[in-house]
């Protein structure tokens, strides 16, 4: 009976069944199991209202969309563009900065490829960057940003494993450079090699197209000062962008109207919040019962049968999460898995800050694989165009973010090292 | 019947849409307040913490609420994406009929948890009964079980998975 149960909710969580109700039956059969009343399953899900930080998942969400919505994008690139697209491989370059910039406001929700990635395509064709590599590189830039502050995946790592989202958001620093560093080289060569049209560094343009940006350029440097500085908390971050991006549009740029704009994008916005929140409400009794149950610890002992060295427990934890990303949104992946795998990591040894970089890249690599790589499908529908091509647009940009991905794993100071020195200072 | 119930939903949808950004913004412009009032005059309000912790559960629920008006909830959409579309609407509704029963159990088990509260319940901020603050539980899940309701009608009704409407959508909000 319990086993046709639980495989009754693998099949539905297969056929897409919501997920929040996946877990929800799984509580229920769990708690049902044990003879404890059903309400247990609502007191830990009343538990979220004992979470202080949880209130930066709406506030920086809500952030992100307003600016996704309003002219943002726009005079992002135009700005990257006066700065680095005389470059070489310059728009491609633009591109990738502008991307991270946006996925790091907006969460790596697939918002930057339908408001960006529409944008920067037609340029990157104009400049005679091949249709490939040109398609392939907005796709990737759907999800790259999101080791970078404010976004929502290290938040939400940092609040589901109890590791300190200050320390996070300085140790997904240096990887995110590394990951752009290397998407960019690759660039620089490809735009060589095809020959672009190259434009030219204008002054002027940079200084206009700075005076237009000037208001949301400061954002991360409020984020990064203000905490960084010691001046305010993760959440009080959240309510200062949320407010200042609401002016700066809503009053300053004008780009959304209170009439026409603020419901639509609140309804939007909160759709996303809501379907994560709800995940996160159901799942805190299925993971606390996983746990009751000892769970992680028994995978432990099995585990402990075959591996023995930290290292190995890398590698098969790196095949384990690109299964789970190439099948899971990032959100759910990191409500559900993370309890299970913090307990185990701890014993092999893995510091939760380093197991937090490896997972999100993991993640944003899952955003990639085919067949259900989210980012796959969006770019599919933007661009119009098959599946397959985008299939093999990317295939490149995959082995890359392998490689970092490689880097991140194996050399735990990249991620560490910078939280170390900033504690020493 | 069933366009009263389509009526129905859209006024829910109404208030649920007008509920979510009053505790948004509201939410919004406390915190800020608070942040000026703590940063600046190294003060501030004990309540407002209490209010936006609860603020966001009432998010969870509003949003999850209206996501279910658009079938817009995570998941994990591995086969659907590759089966024959003549399939299409047996799995929806196969989905639609499993959500059902388990929010009816959530449901069942959150109003036998609030009802707990209200009798042995204690107060917050003064003496603000908790339950005033969880009573969102209950009706989230019972708005919840309502839209699935009536997502299962109209697939039921429809000859075609793709003729179904993609949301419930207020005349205020028609697509630019």
């Amino acid at each position: 009976m319990i086993l046709v149960i639980s495989l009754l909710l693998v099949v539905m969580a297969l056929i897409g069944a919501p997920l929040f109700l996946v877990f929800g039956g799984a509580s229920i059969l769990g708690f049902s199991l044990q003879g404890i009343d059903l309400s247990a399953i609502m007191i830990e899900l009343y538990r979220m209202a004992g979470t202080p930080i949880l209130i930066t998942i709406p506030l920086f969400t809500f952030s992100g969309y307003m600016l996704a919505e309003s002219g943002a994008p726009q005079r992002l690139v135009r700005f990257t563009n006066a700065l680095f697209g005389w470059f070489p491989g310059g728009i491609a370059i633009v591109t990738l900065l502008a991307c991270a910039f946006f996925t790091a406001f907006t969460g790596a929700s697939g918002v930057t490829i339908i408001a960006l990635g529409g944008l920067l395509y037609p340029i990157l064709i104009k400049e005679r960057y091949p249709e490939r590599f040109s398609l392939g590189l907005v796709t990737t830039c759907g999800s790259l940003g999101l080791l970078f502050p404010p976004s929502l995946p290290l938040i939400l790592y940092g609040l589901i494993s109890g590791v300190n989202i200050d320390d996070l958001f300085l140790a997904g620093i240096v990887p995110g450079i590394i990951l752009l560093a290397i998407l960019s080289s690759y660039a620089i060569w490809k735009g060589r090699q095809a020959k672009v049209i190259q434009s030219e560094f204008h002054l002027k343009e940079v200084v206009a197209s700075l005076r237009a940006f000037i208001w949301e350029l400061p954002l991360p440097l409020i984020l990064l000062v203000g905490i960084y500085g010691g001046f305010i908390t993760v959440s009080e971050a959240a309510a200062i962008t949320a407010m200042y991006v609401f002016i700066v549009e809503f009053v300053v740029y004008r780009d959304l109207r209170l009439r026409r704009d603020l419901l639509r994008i609140i309804r939007e916005s909160m759709v996303l919040v809501g379907g994560i929140l709800m995940i996160l409400a159901v799942a805190m009794g299925f993971t606390s019962f996983l746990i009751d149950a000892r769970v992680p610890m028994k995978i432990l002992g099995f585990m402990q049968q075959y591996i023995s060295s930290p290292l190995m427990f890398l590698f098969v934890l790196n095949i384990f999460l690109l299964i789970v990303g190439c099948l899971m949104d990032i959100f759910s992946a990191i409500i559900v898995v993370v309890p299970l795998i913090t307990p185990i990591a701890k014993q092999f040894g893995v510091d939760p800050v380093h197991l937090g970089i490896i997972f999100l890249t993991n993640l944003e690599i899952g955003y990639l694989t085919p067949p259900v790589g989210l980012n796959l499908f969006l770019s599919s529908f933007r661009f119009d165009k098959p599946i397959m091509e985008i299939y093999r647009s990317t295939i490149v940009y995959v082995l890359l973010l392998f490689v970092a991905l490689g880097l991140f794993t194996y050399i735990p100071a990249l991620s560490v090292g910078p939280l170390q020195w900033f504690k020493g200072l | 019947m069933v366009k009263l119930l389509s009526q129905l939903e859209r006024a829910l949808l109404k208030i649920e849409m007008a509920l979510l950004s009053t505790v948004l913004i509201g939410m919004l412009v406390l915190a800020f307040y608070q942040v000026v009032l703590r940063n600046l005059f190294d003060s501030g309000v004990a309540w407002i913490d209490i209010v936006n912790r609860h603020g966001v559960l009432w998010i969870a629920f509003l949003g999850g609420a209206i996501a279910t008006t658009e079938m817009r909830h995570l998941n994990i959409d591995v086969v659907g994406k590759f089966m024959p579309k003549s399939l299409a609407k047996g799995i929806r509704l196969t989905i639609l009929v499993f959500s059902i029963a388990v929010t009816a159990v959530l449901l069942r088990a959150a109003i036998a948890f609030v009802g707990d509260e209200i009798e042995f319940g204690g107060t917050i901020i003064g003496d603000i009964p908790i339950w005033t603050f969880e009573i969102i539980i209950p009706v989230g899940f019972g708005l919840i079980l309502f839209h699935f309701v009536m997502r299962l009608i109209e697939t039921v009704r429809a000859h075609r998975l793709s003729e179904v409407p993609k949301a419930v959508v207020l005349p205020s909000e028609a697509p630019r």
